[in-house]
């Protein structure tokens, strides 16, 4: 379902291959207009566009460096993709065809970010987040066990053992009492090798 | 005195039960998937620092009994040509480079190219960050050689790994010294104690295509050498020749510890052990069956399910988990895999008696493994068999369900895996 009107915001630009609006810091699609051939990992994809920018902002964070809306730019044989963020609650990633000068692609980017600014006024910064407690912790930290973990299939029998949780348990993460939900995030940080859990 | 290690009078064979021994030891081969899948799923159980006790203690135990069978059949008689025999064993076996500089107080051990470091760090390293040490084998390893090479009892040194491949180091190290803690002794399961529990042989449907591969296949397996690292890389996975006794006590102490302290993840953590067969099978058999020597071997795959089925069934012969024969085949339905023993149950029943259920958790997940590579895999297309591909296949719901219907470890006269269709 389209939420934003991309297809307006894209008319004209050349080269364009898609525009993915993530939402952060959940890292998850708001919307989407892209070419098929990156349809079918969207969701995927907006997880680890939102992982980028979240490690080049800690980058830039011990380097002492600062900067309101970061931009990144990656270039590939064949895609340039451009990273914008767009006030503290969204990120757009722009992928063009790599003929295009990066220039140009920085000036289309920004270009419809502007437009899409506008549109998006309607989603005040705060609403999306209340939304997304809505989902609860435990949801968000299994999701992003399954995202993470090296071998997906069997995360959340790793993730039982850990924990000694049923696993009828864990697919009801909503009914996790807090002692359980801090066992749960103990082991997902052992599974995943980090220290603590920014979900 | 000259050390010799001469592999085809130390090695030998139960061809009625396809058990394999090396100084009387039982030896099987498993590839790195198995193994860290394993060990792994030991650290989930008791937290990496219990299991890195465990293990250690697990391969200390089996490395001693083995290297106090084998150490003097090689001529070997001073402490150092014991410790050189162990350092050269250890890297024929594929675990990698181990060098002992020890005494019979203790010392240093150095490791390169690690099975478990090493190849954790190819499998995993860029994924996820690891936090404890990998390498329980080698430290075992390390410990052993250094009690057998003094005339020490089993015990009297204890091992830890003080830097790790796995964890960023260049190069593993491990200190021994001496035991603060007694090990509790323990007697070994050799050549003898399997034997006395096995009985009749027998044999399954396309019994002659069967045994014709496996021979050919063991006898290539045979020629086979460790590299200069000491790991031994081949059918697109790192191979390890290891003692079942290692495998079989990390799991069944594990397993039993679990049903004491967390009796709700008993049937999870069987389901994990089970898992490490399925990945074991679905990578190590299907790398061997997509293999150029396969196909030297048996021809290339069709693509015919019955054809994967016995070529599976040759390679669990061939790697010394038992004689396992086909007793029943439906194509796309229903598939029975039996064996009058395998080096799970063998084990389980000399160490713990009988059980319950079934304990041949390799041989239920290798046998859901042989039923998805015969029914999912398209082998016209010449698959890798990669973690993109195993993810792809086995994330979403099963299709198949696997029951051990039989086991020697609960008193039955064989182990049998009956594999059925879900509906899904």
């Amino acid at each position: 379902m389209q939420i934003l009107n991309l297809p307006a915001a894209a008319e004209g630009v050349p080269a364009l291959q898609g525009i993915f609006v993530i939402t952060m810091p959940d890292c998850l699609l708001f919307d989407s207009y892209v070419l098929p051939v990156l349809q079918e990992a969207s969701e995927e994809l907006s997880a680890l566009f939102g992982e980028l920018i979240r490690n080049n902002r800690e980058v830039l964070r011990l380097m002492g460096s600062w900067s309101s809306e970061l931009q990144i730019t990656v270039e590939s044989s064949d895609r340039l993709l451009h990273l914008r963020e767009l006030r503290e609650d969204f990120l757009l990633v722009f992928a063009f065809e790599a003929s295009l000068p990066i220039g140009m692609a920085r000036l289309f980017g920004r270009r419809i970010s502007e437009t899409l600014q506008f549109q998006l006024e309607g989603f005040q910064e705060g609403s999306l987040e209340e939304e997304a407690e809505e989902s609860p912790r435990a949801a968000r930290i299994l999701e992003f066990l399954q995202r993470y973990a090296p071998d997906p299939h069997a995360s959340m029998m790793r993730l039982a053992l850990r924990t000694g949780i049923p696993m009828e348990h864990l697919e009801a993460p909503a009914s996790l009492s807090p002692q359980a939900l801090a066992k749960v995030e103990e082991a997902v940080c052992d599974i995943l090798g980090i220290d603590q859990l920014n979900v | 005195m000259t050390i010799q290690i001469k592999k085809e009078e130390l090695f030998s064979f139960l061809p009625e039960h396809a058990f394999s021994f090396f100084a009387d030891t039982p030896v099987v081969y498993h590839c790195h998937h198995y193994n860290l899948w394993l060990d792994q799923t030991i650290d989930d159980a008791l937290g990496s620092r219990e299991s890195v006790a465990l293990r250690t203690r697990c391969a200390h135990e089996a490395f001693y009994h083995y290297l106090a069978q084998l150490i003097p059949r090689t001529g070997a008689e001073t402490p150092a040509e014991k410790l050189k025999v162990a350092e050269l064993i250890f890297g024929a076996m594929g675990h990698g480079t181990l060098r002992l500089h020890t005494q019979a107080q203790g010392g240093l051990a150095t490791g390169d190219f690690l099975h478990y470091g090493f190849t954790w760090k190819e499998k995993y390293g860029e994924k996820v960050r690891r936090r404890h040490t990998a390498d329980a084998v080698a430290a075992g390893c390390a410990v052993a050689a250094t009690e057998i090479a003094y005339d020490l009892p089993m015990g009297t040194l204890d091992v830890a790994e003080e830097t790790c491949v796995a964890l960023g180091a260049p190069q593993c190290r491990f200190q021994i010294e001496g035991a603060k803690q007694p090990m509790p002794p323990s007697r070994p399961v050799g050549k003898k104690e399997t034997q006395r529990l096995l009985g009749d042989s027998f044999t399954g449907k396309y019994e002659d295509q069967i045994h014709a591969i496996a021979t050919g296949l063991r006898n290539f397996l045979g020629t086979i050498n460790s590299d200069e690292r000491g790991l031994v890389q081949g059918f697109g996975v790192f191979v390890t020749l290891h003692l079942a006794s290692y495998y079989n006590s990390i799991s069944y102490n594990a397993l039993y510890n679990i049903e004491r302290t967390a009796p709700q993840s008993f049937r999870v953590m069987e389901e994990l052990l089970i898992e490490a067969g399925h990945q074991c099978g679905f990578n190590t058999f299907g790398g061997i069956i997509g293999s150029p020597e396969w196909e030297g071997l048996a021809g290339a795959p069709t693509g015919d399910p019955l054809e994967i089925l016995i070529g599976c069934c040759a390679i669990g012969r061939a790697l010394g988990f038992g004689q396992w024969t086909i007793q029943d085949y439906t194509p796309e339905k229903y598939f029975v895999l039996r064996s009058p023993g395998t080096y799970e149950s063998t084990y389980h029943v000399t160490r713990h008696g009988l059980a319950s259920s079934g304990r041949c958790y390799l041989h239920q997940g290798g046998t859901l493994a042989m039923v998805q590579l015969a029914h999912r895999v398209n082998w016209r297309d010449k698959p890798q068999f990669t973690p993109e591909l195993y993810s792809s296949l086995f994330r979403g719901q099963a299709q198949w369900r696997t029951e051990e219907t039989h086991c020697v470890s609960k008193g039955d006269d064989y182990c049998e895996i009956v594999v059925e269709r879900t509906g899904n």
